[in-house]
């Protein structure tokens, strides 16, 4: 006889981790709660160790098909939260209502309003240090002091005062209980310091939780449903099927696998694998005169919003500008030879929002069923357009920059933002789950995190994806009354 | 295995072990040659310098065929010094600035604060990921406390 629990949650990066931290708070003392996590506890100790963050290869876990086209994914115990960059920003209203605002893409079933509280709380337990001043309306300041502007920050946040500001980021600008102070080592994904948050350094604690059993090396395959609800979860672990019943199934597992273990559980829609994406990335090198960089005490030391809210989304997409002060990530030429100019440079990356199309998309591989296969065909005309103006962008840049000349405008592979594949709206004709992200047709399965998003914001999907999943555990105790 | 066999893949094996030592030699010569040419204002220790471009060529962060063509048009490249932002320009400049990049990172130049009189000395290469370098940034300043 299977066993029982109340909930079943499949992943434990930021979308699993956030529901579980929420759900925790509400739930009864005799809650059974059952975690599987198909990678394993790789220790902050064996990351360091082995220099990478998982002990699966990406191959072990999903095919492909288009590699220029790369998907970041680092599967084990805190997911994506190993390897992440600790951006954390929000995402601006707009976003939110893209058609109602600016006639393009779509409007998300909710509002920036609705999640503001949560966003509050994200920011909170990641210790997220930002700006005072906010290009967002903000109901609470952030919770570490911002980080040190680079010089080249200062010269644009002196000329566009508000919308070039210190990064919202969960890379510590003040010792907490649990991290250090980030030192701009360009290694974010290592963080050889701990400075940024993981699951691992701040969450680990509610899987210690009595309630809760968390299986390592569990595979989530099917979810079995049974008169329109949700009843169990197959899953295969150390060579075994097993199977579990359940109240509730949580899936969690990311834009590549939730969509994949829902095909698995013919779960049709036809939406469903379609809009996988992130945003289109543009990394432009510039050479200044007499203004150096690389001077901030972050590996992203400015964030641009001059081009993002504003009446151009109707014609092209909006774009937010990092400015990385790390000299030595990139694997470009972040020196100048010329005498006493070394760092009189500048690499500026420009993200851009996508509208996503039907053709990038997951499905089962033909071969290996047990694995997603990821197929991309290209960005958007939308982001095109935007990508487009990037030497008008420049131009205007130049108003604060002494830029002397372009080095190098190199199209980026990846965000590492992997988005869309189920996503979420209103009518069920046009969307897989609802704004509770609770499936159209099956009122006990969620499916969290950024395979939900309907479009890509330029900014980081994180603080979303976490103010997401505490929204979905809040609505389902408002539900139950 | 038969002999003529053995014989023939011991030939295949050596040449290749040839080859890629040539390849390597010719890797350091235009790292060297590149170095010099964009640093010659820097007093440079010539024993580290040596060993710098020894362990660069070794991690063929820059691709053997580029710096091989750079070898091999060397007598016109030493005295090449392309400015502008032209395409050619840029391009030249970039492969240049990488080893460029790479040699001041891995010396002590930064630490000594820029100084231009002090003999630059390598120390290793400035590889944060295998390293673990993590507070080595050269340029970081560290956050204001108010």
């Amino acid at each position: 006889m299977a066993a029982r629990y109340d909930v079943v949650i499949v992943g434990t990066g930021f979308a699993g981790a956030f529901f579980l931290l929420r759900y925790l708070e509400r739930a009864p003392r005799n809650a059974r709660v059952l975690v599987l996590e198909r990678g394993r506890q790789d220790s902050k100790a064996w990351q360091l160790e082995h220099r990478r963050t998982s002990s699966l290869e990406p191959t072990e876990v999903f095919v492909n098909l288009t590699p220029d086209k790369q998907w970041l994914t680092s599967p084990g115990f805190g997911g994506n939260s190993k390897c992440w960059w600790a951006g954390a920003t929000r995402m601006m209203p707009g976003d939110f209502e893209l058609r109602s605002r600016y006639g393009v893409g779509q409007d998300w079933p909710l509002s920036y309003d609705d999640l503001e509280a949560h966003y509050t709380v994200v920011e909170d337990v990641m210790a997220v240090s930002g700006p005072p001043t906010s290009p967002m309306p903000r109901s609470k300041p952030y919770p570490l002091p911002p980080h040190r502007l680079s010089s080249v920050d200062e010269r644009l946040a002196a000329r566009f005062p508000d919308l070039w500001l210190a990064p919202a980021t969960a890379r510590a600008s003040r010792p907490t209980p649990t991290r250090r102070v980030c030192c701009a080592s360009g290694i974010c994904e290592l963080c050889p310091v701990d400075a940024k948050f993981t699951v691992q350094n701040g969450l680990a604690s509610i899987y210690a939780d009595p309630r809760v059993t968390l299986q390592l090396e569990a595979t989530a395959e099917v979810v079995d449903t049974a008169g329109g609800r949700a009843t169990g979860v197959q899953y295969r672990r150390q060579g075994r099927n097993e199977r579990v019943d359940a109240e509730l199934v949580v899936l969690a597992a990311s834009a590549l696998f939730n969509p994949h273990i829902l095909l698995r559980s013919n779960l049709s829609h036809p939406l469903l694998g379609k809009r996988l994406h992130e945003q289109l990335s543009v990394d432009v090198c510039l050479d200044l005169r007499g203004l150096r960089g690389y001077d901030g005490s972050s590996v992203i030391s400015g964030l641009g919003y001059l081009f993002y809210e504003g009446e151009h989304r109707r014609e092209r997409a909006a774009c937010l500008i990092e400015n990385w002060n790390s000299p030595f990530s990139l694997g470009h030429a972040p020196l100048r030879a010329e005498r006493g100019r070394w760092t009189e440079r500048a690499y500026l990356r420009f993200m851009f929002d996508e509208l996503p199309r039907d053709d990038n998309q997951v499905r089962i591989h033909g071969e290996r069923p047990a694995l997603p296969e990821a197929e991309f065909h290209g960005y958007s005309e939308y982001a095109e357009r935007g990508r487009a103006r990037i030497p008008q962008m420049l131009e205007t840049l130049g108003e604060a920059l002494p830029i002397e000349g372009v080095v190098s405008t190199t199209l980026g592979r990846t965000t590492a933002h992997i988005q869309g594949t189920v996503v979420m709206g209103d009518d069920k004709a046009t969307s897989v789950v609802d704004r509770h992200l609770v499936h159209h047709d099956i009122r006990n399965l969620l499916v969290l995190g950024a395979s939900a998003f309907p479009t890509a914001s330029p900014a980081y999907p994180t603080l979303t994806v976490s103010a997401l999943s505490l929204r979905a555990a809040d609505h389902l105790f408002v539900a139950a009354g | 295995m038969n002999r003529r066999r053995f014989l023939l893949s011991a030939c295949v094996g050596a040449g290749a072990l040839l080859g890629g030592r040539f390849a390597l030699v010719e890797a350091r010569a235009a790292i060297l040659m590149i170095v010099r040419k964009r640093l010659g204002y820097l007093q440079l220790d010539e024993a580290g310098l040596q060993q710098f471009a020894a362990d660069l060529a070794a991690r063929q962060a820059t691709s053997p065929l580029k710096l091989k063509a750079l070898q091999t048009a060397a007598p016109l490249y030493r005295h090449l010094h392309v400015t502008g932002y032209s395409a050619l320009a840029t391009t030249l400049n970039h492969g240049e600035e990488r080893i460029v990049s790479a040699y001041l990172l891995a010396s002590d130049f930064f630490h000594n604060g820029a100084d231009e009189r002090k003999l630059v000395r390598y120390i290793r290469l400035y590889e944060p990921h295998i390293n673990l370098d993590a507070c080595s940034a050269p340029f970081s300043r560290p956050v204001v406390i108010s």
